[in-house]
């Protein structure tokens, strides 16, 4: 337990301004009763519009997102709300024709500011894809594949944080006598638990997740919403779903997106009991989507 | 065939109602799908025999070179032909041996060096024009006759470049004659190396340096393997381009690049079995059947590198759940994460 904890804080250590900022925000978790809302935001994307070449995905989206909560982003398929997941980790850099105006702050930092190093971005900022996608590698390398890539820790604590991590997401028993086994080995929610291991190993400040769990039967998908939900205790995540009752079950806040430009955004039972925009209305009540 | 056997009534697209309807004669569903069974076990019966025949094509030429190598040479085996170089046109063939090992080994560090990068390079890092540019050279370099390629390193390194027979040479040409196979080979592996593992890689913050080597090189080590056993192969068994460039030798290698003939084990195939004597047929079989016994090894080897390196490849595990799945006592199969700990299936 104390080995990964100490990993942890040395590895926020490298990012100056951010390690008052996380300290701060710790400080505030541990004031009983603290409405998130109330806390500075986490993510907060001002006026962002997004598109590739000709094509505009996201347009003027503002939407400040609370620290340690389970943000939902709904809406039809092709809205938009994947290209905002890999606008905050700069996955779209490496795309042809990419294009950005408006701001994407994880914390306090401009995701695009000059001198910031996208790698360093995207420990900060980890990733779950929809489909399971574990390296070909023993299941104990899997989970400490980033922090060694990072350096977060010397090799003899490697396997004391694989097992921290594995306990975390309540996959230890299931795979404690295999660690060298291959991951494909495990059942498709196996894998995405092993897949959730792997991001926190290297202590992200936020989880982006695309649809974690469209690929898994209703009982994997319950283990990692149960997962998110202790995780929202001191994690952010980006959570998107085309899962209505999901979203509902799971998150704190929901945004809801219609053709590329944000609708409605709130707290989760406000936009699904009372929302105001009627394409919101429409879409949670399944009339359109 | 089977089809044309039944006369003109059988349109080509197999309309089995049609026919009945040409015949005018009231014919049910039942018939029909009789019918329609008939064919579609002819069909299945043709392609049955086609294919068993395409298998014997390639089985029964294998083993016939086969049996003929090994037992041309075992009739007459003596194990001194591994440890004695070559004296005119008979003695042993450890010079050939060694000579074969040498030019090999070197063809597989310049040219596995080479071709594994420039691979690297198509599948990753090349723009669109620099990409053709470099895959059309390897394609053409592919279609160049190895006697070709031997003749142009006669002329230029062997005679203009006064380095004589030599193993640089050799290994000059064999390099390049083999580079388009292991590029090849490279490029395709990296290619099918599916992009969720990047996706991952990249989202956890790698360097791209580091999600080539953990997330896109190790799966794509078998066909890797693959490409550079044959080359190696190819570099073993040609004889044209060494002929020119090599030499030939009756002693051991030495330890020079240049001015330096070196001998190889086809040529004494080649030439061994021209000579009158039947020593020297001796030494031809007995070339013939080391050669072979090298490709063999050399299949397993890959087989071994192949296995070893899929050992977290999720082909191979999809295969073992099915098979378990499938199985009678195959556990209901909504069994979530840490339900059971499943066996492991050695």
């Amino acid at each position: 337990m104390s080995r990964p904890t100490a990993g942890r804080s040395s590895a926020t250590r490298g990012y100056g301004a951010t390690a008052a900022a996380v300290g701060a925000e710790q400080s505030a978790r541990s004031t009983p009763g603290a409405v998130a809302v109330a806390l500075r935001p986490a993510v907060r994307l001002t006026d962002l519009s997004v598109g590739f070449g000709a094509t505009t995905v996201l347009q003027d989206v503002t939407v400040e997102l609370p620290p340690n909560s389970v943000n939902a982003l709904i809406g039809p398929t092709g809205c938009g709300k994947s290209t905002v997941l890999r606008t905050i980790n700069r996955m779209n850099d490496q795309v042809r024709g990419y294009w950005r105006r408006g701001s994407v702050r994880v914390g306090d930092d401009d995701v695009e500011a000059a001198g910031v190093d996208p790698l360093a971005l995207r420990r900060r900022v980890g990733m779950v894809f929809q489909r399971p996608n574990p390296f070909p590698m023993s299941i104990k390398d899997n989970v400490v594949a980033g922090v060694r890539a990072h350096r977060l820790a010397p090799r003899r604590d490697l396997a004391g944080i694989a097992e921290h991590h594995l306990r975390q997401v309540g996959l230890w028993s299931a795979v404690a006598g295999r660690l060298d086994d291959s991951p494909f080995r495990l059942s498709g929610g196996q894998q995405q638990l092993l897949c959730l291991a792997r991001a926190l190993a290297v202590g992200p400040e936020v989880l982006l997740l695309d649809e974690p769990t469209s690929s898994l039967d209703p009982i994997s998908t319950e283990m990692v919403e149960d997962l998110l939900l202790q995780l929202s205790g001191d994690l952010t995540m980006v959570m998107v779903t085309h899962n209505l009752a999901q979203a509902r079950r799971v998150s704190t806040t929901t945004t809801f997106f219609y053709n590329g430009r944000l609708v409605e955004s709130g707290a989760t039972a406000q936009v699904f009991d009372s929302p105001t925009e009627p394409e919101t209305v429409s879409y949670v009540s399944g009339r359109i989507g | 065939m089977t089809e044309d056997g039944q006369g003109p009534a059988v349109p080509k697209h197999g309309a089995v109602v049609g026919v009945a309807e040409r015949r005018s004669r009231p014919v049910g569903p039942d018939t029909v799908a009789l019918r329609s069974r008939a064919r579609r076990r002819r069909a299945d019966a043709t392609v049955w025999v086609l294919s068993s025949a395409a298998l014997l094509l390639v089985v029964v030429p294998v083993v016939w070179i086969l049996v003929s190598v090994v037992g041309k040479a075992l009739a007459h085996w003596d194990w001194r032909v591994l440890t004695t170089t070559t004296v005119g046109s008979q003695g042993g063939l450890s010079n050939a041996i060694v000579g074969s090992a040498v030019i090999v080994a070197v063809v597989l560090l310049v040219g596995g060096t080479i071709g594994v990068g420039a691979g690297v390079y198509l599948a990753e890092y090349g723009g669109p024009r620099r990409s053709s540019l470099l895959r059309g050279a390897s394609e053409v370099l592919s279609g160049v006759p190895s006697i070709v390629l031997g003749y142009v390193g006669y002329t230029a390194l062997v005679v203009a470049f006064h380095w004589g027979f030599s193993l640089a040479a050799a290994a000059i040409v064999l390099t390049i004659l083999v580079l388009p196979y292991i590029v090849k080979a490279t490029e395709i592996a990296l290619a099918q190396v599916p992009t969720s593992y990047r996706e991952g890689a990249t989202a956890l913050g790698f360097s791209s340096g580091r999600v080539l080597r953990t997330a896109v090189l190790r799966p794509a080590i078998p066909g890797i393997a693959t490409g550079l056993i044959v080359a190696v192969a190819i570099a073993l068994g040609e004889t044209a381009p060494l002929l020119y460039t090599a030499g030939w030798s009756d002693s051991m290698p030495t330890a020079h690049l240049l001015h330096a003939p070196i001998g190889y084990l086809p040529y004494a195939v080649w030439t061994f079995y021209q000579e009158p004597s039947a020593a020297a047929h001796a030494l031809s079989h007995d070339a013939a059947f080391l050669l072979i016994l090298l490709i063999v090894a050399l299949i397993v080897l890959s087989r071994v590198v192949v296995a070893r390196s899929q050992r977290y490849a999720p082909g191979r595990a999809q295969r073992h759940r099915r098979r378990r799945r499938a199985g009678p006592a195959a556990a209901p199969s909504t069994s979530g994460p840490g339900a059971s700990v499943a066996p492991r299936p050695r």
